[in-house]
């Protein structure tokens, strides 16, 4: 069962500039991860994977250890070469463009959280002292497209923001994004009403959506996508959506080795509890083959269901935070995935009944990738 | 109060499944699906040869495809003055607070009517809610959008009949 390790974050300090309401991250103070601790990580990663392992920066704001960062990076690409490719999650507060040069020079790539339009963000991510940060963000786009064209839009959805969300979403994609990643805050506390106005939310969007495929916009939103995908290529197995402690870990600042980010908190105790080794001695074992085990499990409540395979239930990080266990789905996921795969689907079907050639490209054919970034190249050579 | 309640039947989508498909080992025929499906093709295979107990299945009647309802429908209301755009999106409020979102086979923006001509594909979209909520609509404040029914070659002139009648009932009731 143990495989060897693809991912891993690797967060550098608890500390952030930021406050947003939802963090997973626990308290921001000022606790960093050493020199040493570092460099050894990556010697522990590096050893751990057979073939490539992605190591993303995370925090709190990695960047606000800068030239721990930098000194990472030197020291892999000089030992290990592409064994270790880096990315980074970033809140793009910090981003400039001495930044934005080390990233090109060194083939890192990030990910932005940004939650949506200004009113979205704002909302729920603000500076420590109170402000938004969704203007220190917006300017920097430009240049973060001239970068990477292709650069992610993360955002999260709580329920106070759930009346943004298409808004947002459209927002996101008239700025220049061609990939949001949204997800939920799943341990939020989330109503009935709340899913009735994500329902609605999301109608808009698939509205805005179907026609961004007629008109050949390359537009990627994972909500969508991913459900789609379920059925048009491959429903949901072991492993697929969340493989923590097995091909996925997270290392804290400490050096001590979590299942996924998402059980680190501030990495003390009752957090502390669910390390599962540390990069001095290395895994435990048993501790770490029953995280698998538990993720790994057949959800009982789901039996005859016709959604399995299509739906979010086998994140086991996203179960664990809601729940206190990586087994036991929280009724938000269910409700969620109940709500959003029927209108996915009708979405999908008008698609491919109005034989839209983006859907087919997208779904059925897998050279797009590839054939789609040619296309933006050679139109972007024709100018 | 949310909470956790497996889906027993859902209708399956009717894009393809690719040819990355793999079906998990948990879809076989212990499942109601798989046990219909076998019973199902059964069915079909006796059916087919005419040797079985239930014959040779009855042959679908003709029916009217999309276009040519589009083009007997839209003659219909081009004679009334009335030019119409094809695939026009609309969000339509099936209850108080959810909306729908829907494509319509012909739409005047600026009278805001319309129809849509119901074929094989479309009754996962135009469900008995939509099309509830779209007939009350009609009887209200718009957008007027008449649903028709799939219909059979030999009665295409009921076409003509149903898209004339539905304009007659707005110009009498003052709503174009």
């Amino acid at each position: 069962m143990l495989e060897s390790l693809k991912y891993s974050a690797l967060c550098l300090t608890h500390n952030c500039n930021l406050r947003c309401s939802y963090c997973y991250a626990g308290k921001k103070v000022n606790r960093r991860m050493t020199r040493e601790t570092a460099l050894q990580a990556i010697d522990f990663l590096a050893d751990q994977s057979d073939g490539r392992c992605v190591v993303t920066f995370f925090g709190g704001e990695p960047l606000l250890e800068g030239d721990l960062l930098k000194e990472v990076v030197w020291y892999s690409q000089k030992k290990y070469g592409r064994k270790v490719d880096f990315r980074i999650n970033t809140n793009g507060t910090l981003l400039d463009s001495e930044w934005l040069k080390f990233f090109k020079k060194h083939g890192l790539y990030f990910a932005l959280s940004l939650d949506g339009n200004r009113a979205q963000h704002d909302a729920v991510r603000r500076f420590a002292r109170g402000a938004g940060s969704y203007e220190r963000i917006a300017d920097k786009l430009e240049d973060i497209f001239e970068f990477n064209p292709y650069t992610i839009a993360v955002s999260v959805v709580v329920p106070e923001t759930a009346g943004y969300l298409a808004e947002g979403i459209r927002h996101l994609f008239d700025r220049g994004f061609r990939y949001v990643l949204q997800t939920l805050d799943y341990s939020a506390n989330w109503r009935s009403r709340d899913i009735k106005q994500l329902k609605n939310q999301y109608e808009k969007v698939a509205g805005f959506y179907r026609q961004a495929l007629r008109d050949g916009w390359k537009i990627a939103y994972s909500p969508f996508d991913e459900r789609i995908k379920t059925w048009a290529q491959k429903p949901y197995g072991r492993g697929d959506l969340c493989d923590l402690a097995n091909t996925q870990i997270a290392i804290a600042a400490s050096g001590q080795i979590y299942p996924c980010v998402q059980f680190i908190g501030d990495d003390t105790d009752p957090y502390r509890e669910n390390a599962i080794g540390d990069v001095t001695d290395g895994f435990d074992t048993d501790k770490r083959t029953r995280f698998i085990e538990e993720n790994y499990l057949d959800k009982a409540s789901c039996k005859g269901c016709e959604l399995y395979g299509r739906c979010a239930t086998y994140c086991g990080c996203v179960n664990w935070r809601a729940t206190g266990s990586v087994s036991a789905i929280p009724p938000i996921i269910c409700e969620h995935e109940r709500m959003l795969i029927p209108i996915v689907d009708r979405l999908a079907n008008s698609l491919y009944k109005k034989k839209v050639p983006l859907f087919k490209r997208k779904f059925y054919e897998p050279t797009f990738p590839v054939s789609s970034y040619i296309e933006d190249c050679l139109i972007k050579r024709g100018g | 109060m949310l909470k956790i309640k497996p889906v027993e039947r859902y209708a399956i989508p009717r894009y393809p499944r690719g040819v990355y498909c793999e079906c998990p080992d948990f879809i076989s025929l212990s499942t109601p699906r798989g046990v219909l499906t076998a019973t199902v093709m059964a069915f079909l295979l006796e059916a087919c040869t005419g040797s079985g107990t239930t014959g040779p299945p009855p042959l679908p009647p003709e029916m009217v495809t999309e276009s040519e309802a589009r083009a007997i429908i839209d003659q219909v209301f081009a004679g009334n003055g009335i030019s119409l755009t094809h695939d026009v999106d609309l969000n339509i409020e099936t209850h108080p607070g959810d909306t729908v979102a829907i494509n319509v086979d012909g739409f005047n923006d600026s009278l805001q009517v319309g129809y849509e001509y119901l074929d094989d594909q479309d009754h996962l979209i135009f469900t008995p809610e939509v099309r509830a909520a779209l007939d009350s609509l009609v009887n209200e404040s718009g957008p007027y959008v008449k649903s028709i029914d799939f219909t059979p070659r030999e009665q295409a002139a009921l076409l003509e009949a149903v898209a004339q009648e539905f304009i007659d009932s707005l110009r009498a009731g003052g709503a174009i």
